[in-house]
């Protein structure tokens, strides 16, 4: 019988692959403990003390894996994988706020201090997965980006370590993907071929 | 509309040009690389449009983040 830790690492293998399925099957061995990450990723933000996203999923990886290190190809396709989980935690956090009726005085919390337009209780944060999933369409790629870098919280050198770029070819990226999200998000001109 | 990969990858790469370039060459660079595709223009002009108002807006909500007690 495979254990936890082992068919974690089979999986991802797996999914390092292509394989979709896998991708399912890692969800369960994992959702539970990145649901705790986000909590904590959405209590960082009200409470700058608390330890980063990015640290809690290090600490999760070494956990779940039980190593002394995380380097390496696993490590990077883990923290791929953990962006892409967390992002779909965090929109089940923003459609869950978004069916409760919540009194004034609510406090904004900001997906990402370089994505502060986008609060993480709001319905922006719907129209945000639903603009994602449209960029995925055209360059998936690019999504991995946004994950890692907003939904994660991975700085612009850590995203463009694990994506294997140099930082100034993912800031670049990122620019251009804000202003197309915000396009998105914040409509505000006419028709035009870049799908507005 | 929703534009083709090949047609978004163009756009991209124009916009990229466009904000490396001094402001006063943006629009001679946009319709030059354009080559008369209208559409392709208005989605840069757009983007760069949209480029502008997000930077604006982050700044915002930075100052007031920074004021927030």
């Amino acid at each position: 019988m495979v254990s936890a830790e082992g068919e974690i690492t089979l999986l991802l293998a797996r999914w390092k692959e292509g394989d979709s399925s896998a991708f399912e099957r890692l969800m369960p061995l994992v959702y539970p403990h990145l649901r705790e990450v986000a909590a904590a990723y959405i209590r960082r933000e009200r409470n700058p003390d608390v330890l980063q996203a990015t640290a809690l999923v290090h600490d999760l990886y070494l956990r779940l894996l039980q190593q002394k290190k995380a380097v390496g190809e696993d490590s990077r396709h883990f923290y791929t994988f953990a962006a892409k989980v967390m992002r779909m935690i965090l929109i089940d956090h923003a459609r869950e706020s978004q069916t409760q009726i919540r009194g004034g005085g609510q406090q904004r919390v900001p997906l990402s201090d370089d994505l502060p337009w986008v609060n993480i209780d709001s319905a922006e944060m719907l129209d945000l997965n639903r603009a994602l999933d449209e960029l995925g369409a055209l360059d998936p790629g690019k999504v991995q980006l946004v994950e890692l870098r907003y939904f994660l919280g991975c700085t612009s050198e850590e995203t463009a370590l694990l994506v294997q770029r140099s930082k100034a070819s993912v800031d670049r990226d990122l620019k251009f993907i804000k202003s197309w999200l915000y396009r998105r998000i914040r409509p505000g001109g006419t028709e035009d071929a870049a799908g507005q | 509309m929703e534009p083709t990969t090949e047609t978004f990858l163009l756009i991209e790469s124009i916009f990229h040009e466009a904000v490396a370039a001094p402001e006063a060459a943006r629009e001679a660079l946009i319709e030059a690389r354009c080559e008369g595709n209208r559409s392709v223009a208005a989605a840069v002009y757009s983007l760069l449009a949209a480029c502008n108002r997000e930077e604006r807006e982050a700044l915002c909500w930075g100052l007031i983040a920074a004021q927030a007690p």
